[in-house]
């Protein structure tokens, strides 16, 4: 069920990304929720939520971008599981923590992307990107890495229907 | 006899106060000067008094009167706001229709219902399709400039490769000479690349740069962007030079759409 919400959500945010963000966008860039659920998805619930969270959201993304199927989901998956395998090595309670994971997550994100699109035939210019749209990315994520950090938090504590709290 | 003398004295004085006297005597008129402080602050206090008397009565009327003024002031500023938004409704739309009349097969007017969600590719989805005869190549445009071309088309929308995007590249002419050049999308950044089609390109900055039929991809003559940069590049063999676009694709919201054949 918490797992279906969180889709929910992911879905909620490429939506977002194509609507409402385009509006509110800062040098031409919009923020990368779903990169932010999955680092944080995998901060919370772990390596193997993390990592398929990191999935099915890439693949969304990338079903409603229409370009590079797969690069996204690839990314993801790889920044939800090293976010989910590193959390039980760092995590504490600092509220510190799950910002600067956005952020070193969305950064290390964006660049296995790009270096996915390169790889693939995109010839984007490299160091031009890194400065252009990985790192404004990144900053632009930590904006919101601590609302959805507690809202997800919050539905990680919520009951579920069977009460353990725990079909995560 | 003390009535009758009394009597005298009141019918000489009222004799005597008959008739205006331009002057008064010495004594009247001190008299009247050292009471006229007096006169005044009785005045002032009544006028204070009757000031507030007044206030008090009025009070309840002019809480209501005032309750009425802002409630008009409110209403005005709600009409204002709303001719101001025909006002700017208006202007575009007269700008449309001057657009739509100059073409000659009239364009299809449609909304951006989405953008591209990632940050790695510049797309636009409008609300018009195969319903509305549209088909990829076909061009997209604002009265301001280019916009794109359709990509990919279902009944109901249609995507649109934007000119920034780093796949785009179509001919183009500097309007002030005619010279051919290629204009091509640079992903994210606002600018696009012009690279020159003829040797010994003669361009400046400021240049407006058009689109050019040759390339099959636009119509002749809508405008593209300026020149904002030119690098000639070592030994002014390499010329480049950056274009800014007129129509900001990053907020545009309406759009036309030119059917191909």
């Amino acid at each position: 069920m918490k797992r279906l919400a969180i889709i929910a959500a992911m879905t909620a945010a490429v939506v977002l990304q194509s609507t409402i963000c385009s509006f509110v966008c800062w040098q031409g860039l919009k923020p990368d929720l779903v990169t932010v659920i999955v680092i944080l998805t995998g901060l919370i619930y772990g390596l193997a939520p993390g990592c398929t969270m990191g999935l099915i959201g890439g693949f969304i993304l990338d079903y409603f971008t229409g370009r590079l199927l797969g690069a996204g989901a690839l990314s993801k998956m790889a920044i939800g599981a090293l976010s989910g395998w590193i959390a039980p090595k760092i995590f504490g309670d600092h509220f510190l923590v799950p910002p600067t994971s956005v952020l070193v997550g969305t950064w290390l994100e964006q660049a296995i992307y790009l270096l996915l699109a390169n790889g693939f035939g995109r010839g984007l210019p490299v160091i031009k990107s890194l400065w252009t749209i990985v790192l404004p990315v990144g900053l632009i994520n930590l904006v919101f890495a601590l609302p959805i950090y507690y809202a997800l938090l919050a539905l990680e504590r919520m009951p579920s229907r069977g009460g353990t709290g725990e079909d995560g | 006899m003390a009535t009758i003398i009394a009597a005298f004295v009141v019918i000489g004085l009222i004799y005597v106060t008959a008739e205006g006297r331009p002057e008064l005597s010495y004594l009247g008129g001190k008299i009247r000067d050292g009471l006229a402080p007096l006169y005044g602050a009785i005045t002032s206090v009544t006028g204070f008094f009757e000031h507030w008397a007044g206030v008090i009565r009025n009070y309840s009327h002019l809480e209501r009167e005032n309750a009425e003024l802002l409630q008009e002031i409110d209403r005005m500023q709600r009409k204002l706001a709303m001719v101001e938004q025909l006002e700017a409704e208006n202007a575009r739309l007269r700008e449309d229709l001057g657009f739509y009349r100059a073409t000659a097969v009239p364009p299809v007017p449609a909304e951006i219902i989405a953008r591209s969600p990632s940050n790695w590719f510049d797309k636009i989805v409008i609300n018009r399709g195969t319903a509305q005869g549209l088909q990829p190549g076909d061009a997209v445009v604002t009265p301001a400039g280019v916009v794109g071309r359709i990509y990919t088309v279902t009944e109901r929308t249609a995507e649109v490769m934007l000119i920034a995007d780093d796949r785009s590249a179509f001919g183009a002419a500097v309007l002030r000479n005619g010279a051919p050049v290629l204009i091509e999308g640079t992903g994210k950044g606002g600018t696009l690349r012009l690279k020159p089609l003829v040797t010994e390109l003669d361009i400046d900055l400021g240049d407006e740069i058009i689109t050019s039929s040759m390339s099959g991809v636009f119509p002749d003559g809508l405008p593209v962007g300026k020149v904002v940069d030119i690098d000639r590049g070592e030994y002014g063999l390499l010329l480049t030079a950056a274009i800014s676009p007129h129509v900001d694709l990053a907020r545009v919201q309406r759009v036309f759409v030119l059917k191909g054949d």
